[in-house]
């Protein structure tokens, strides 16, 4: 059986070869043919769902099966009946970046499932190597290293365009890693780091049976970590508009230039002169100046951003305690306003016959909608 | 038998080989099993639904799926005011309706028809993917899945096929062909195929008490 995972399974092309438009068949290929030479039995999706393998495989219950090992029936090791584990693959195959040695993946809400079995698959390409990350992990380096809420909480995470940058680094080896092996990080001095889950050893962790022996616990655990990540809010730069304090940047702006100007009439200054001197203080005074000014701007930035933060997590704290029933009975009350509200209009009454076909076209157009997404009654 | 799966939004994974089965999965609330929809958003601060619903500023609600297009600016305009729907969250109580500081974070620098919650991806923040069961609010959802395997019904080896299946997310659907129709039941592996007797439907109730 193989001794290294990812292998080449592809000898007669190289990955550098495709661009990103003609590369997805090929990864999506290039995973499977590998977990298939590890015995795994592998599914394809017949449309687009956001996984794009499934992969199951017969491992012992307590643990015992290694990451190729070929096996039948019973575990070798404790004599224990095998049971069938499957895995969800969402695959996200990047090139590596040249310029600061980086893997980028943009992932959106919708990305994020409470299935522990849910897997990301992350593919750097030019190297082949695969980082095999379940998603209860991938959440918990984020939560553990306080990091979510740079990479989760912003905006542009909920707009669906924000990228995840893991560098490679060769610093710091922890203690799972030889000395040659680079590691790839993330987050504020690659505090966030997943080297422990790359090519076999990701595979190792991914084919642990304790989710399908906790199962519940861990789809309990994975969408509680989930929702936290999710709802932990950071202003990125959405706030940019209302922390311009235009004011405080003209005084910047206009002792800025008094210190460029004191600084210059000091440059020309003749050496040794009284001149010199005078203007040498002088253009010490405005850089202090220029310096408070900054400094009083800063703070304040600080200050708005504490306070809007502040009222977001108000309002998220208010969600997050919401109980079930709570939330279903929002729900149906808001509905019922399909049903009523635009009756209200003074206009409706007097254009009757009109306003009716209004409210069955929304009445339609409400139920089609929820054709799409069953769960609640038609109205 | 894989498109009839598909005509129920129920995503479907084909072997990667000669097997003659196929993998039918649908996310589904840990509690209820009512379908997840991963594509469906809610709102970010109160957790209301999208309803593909528009909010005009005087708050008529008007549906963006049936209403005509203006001529003039080619929008849904609403039928009562001509003013142009917003993709606003439609809880009334919602802090993107209410609280002024909100508003005026999502409206910045934007035309008012396009300050809704539930404008598209670029344009608006104030939207997940949906985090509450659409039946009964909770928050946990995992893969139903089954291993689906069909044979044609023949009651002499209908009880050793069920047999053969014996495993938790396996399923045998049996195709019964009769003169004028053909009709259908199923086995779970994880029932005793001791009692199991054939229920003959149509497929799509099948697959609907399958994954019911």
């Amino acid at each position: 059986m193989n001794e290294v995972f990812p292998i080449n399974v592809f000898e007669d092309v190289k990955p550098q070869e495709f661009s990103k438009h003609n590369k997805k068949g090929v990864t999506e290929d290039f995973v499977t043919e590998n977990f298939k030479e590890l015995g795994w039995k592998c599914f394809r999706p017949l449309d687009d769902s956001g996984v794009d393998l499934v992969v199951r495989r017969e491992v012992c219950p307590k643990n015992h099966t290694r990451w190729n090992d070929v096996i039948d029936g019973k575990c070798g090791k404790c004599g224990e009946d095998l049971i069938t584990i499957t895995r969800f693959v969402q695959i996200k195959a990047r090139e590596e970046e040249d310029d600061d040695r980086s893997i980028g993946i943009t992932l959106s809400s919708k990305d994020f499932r409470g299935d522990p079995r849910h897997v990301f698959l992350i593919y750097a390409d030019a190297k082949t190597d695969f980082f095999v990350i379940p998603i209860y992990r991938y959440l918990r380096i984020f939560k553990e290293n306080e990091i979510a809420q740079k990479f989760f909480g912003v905006p542009a995470f909920r707009r669906g365009n924000h990228r995840v940058y893991f560098k490679e680094t060769v610093n710091n080896v922890p203690h799972y890693a030889s000395k040659d092996q680079k590691r790839y990080c993330f987050g504020p001095n690659g505090s966030g780091d997943l080297t422990k889950f790359m090519n076999d050893v990701g595979l190792e962790i991914m084919s642990d049976p304790e989710i399908e022996n906790d199962f519940v616990s861990f789809c309990e655990k994975t969408s509680k970590i989930k929702f936290d990540i999710l709802h932990d809010y950071s202003p990125g730069r959405e706030l940019d508009f209302l922390l311009q304090l235009k004011s405080v940047d003209k005084k910047i702006k206009e002792k800025e230039s008094l210190w460029k100007k004191k600084k210059l009439e000091y440059s020309k200054a003749k050496k040794g002169s009284k001149k010199r001197t005078l203007a040498y203080k002088v253009k010490n005074k405005a850089s202090q100046e220029k310096k408070k000014a900054e400094q009083s701007k800063k703070i304040k930035k600080e200050q708005l951003l504490t306070k809007y933060k502040s009222h977001y997590k108000k309002f998220l704290e208010m969600k997050s305690k919401k109980i079930p029933r709570e939330i279903v009975t929002m729900r149906d009350e808001n509905r019922k306003k399909f049903v009523n509200h635009n009756e209200k209009s003074s206009i409706e009454k007097v254009r009757e016959n009109w306003d009716t076909k209004t409210k069955t076209s929304l009445k339609k157009s409400i139920n089609d909608f929820w054709k799409l997404y069953k769960g609640q009654e038609q109205l | 038998m894989m498109h009839a799966f598909r005509a129920k939004d129920i995503d479907i994974y084909k072997p990667d080989g000669h097997d003659e089965n196929f993998l039918a999965v649908h996310l589904v609330c840990l509690k209820c099993k009512n379908f997840w929809h991963t594509a469906l958003n809610e709102c970010y601060l109160c957790g209301e639904i999208n309803y593909g619903v528009g909010v005009c500023s005087k708050k008529h609600h008007t549906s963006l799926t049936t209403s005509q297009k203006s001529d003039e600016t080619n929008q849904k305009n609403c039928k009562y005011c001509n003013k142009i729907p917003a993709k606003k969250c439609i809880n009334d109580d919602c802090p993107t309706n209410k609280d002024t500081v909100i508003s005026k974070i999502i409206s910045y620098s934007r035309k008012e028809q396009e300050s809704g919650v539930f404008e598209g991806q670029l344009k608006s923040s104030m939207k997940i993917s949906m985090n509450y069961c659409l039946k009964c609010g909770h928050r946990e959802n995992k893969y139903l899945q089954f291993l689906v395997f069909v044979e044609d019904y023949d009651p002499r080896t209908s009880h050793d096929i069920i047999c053969k299946h014996r495993k938790p997310d396996h399923v045998v659907i049996f195709k019964n062909r009769l003169p004028k129709s053909i009709v259908y039941a199923y086995f779970e592996g994880s029932h005793d195929p001791a009692n199991w007797q054939p229920n003959w439907t149509e497929l799509s109730q099948t697959i609907t008490q399958l994954f019911s």
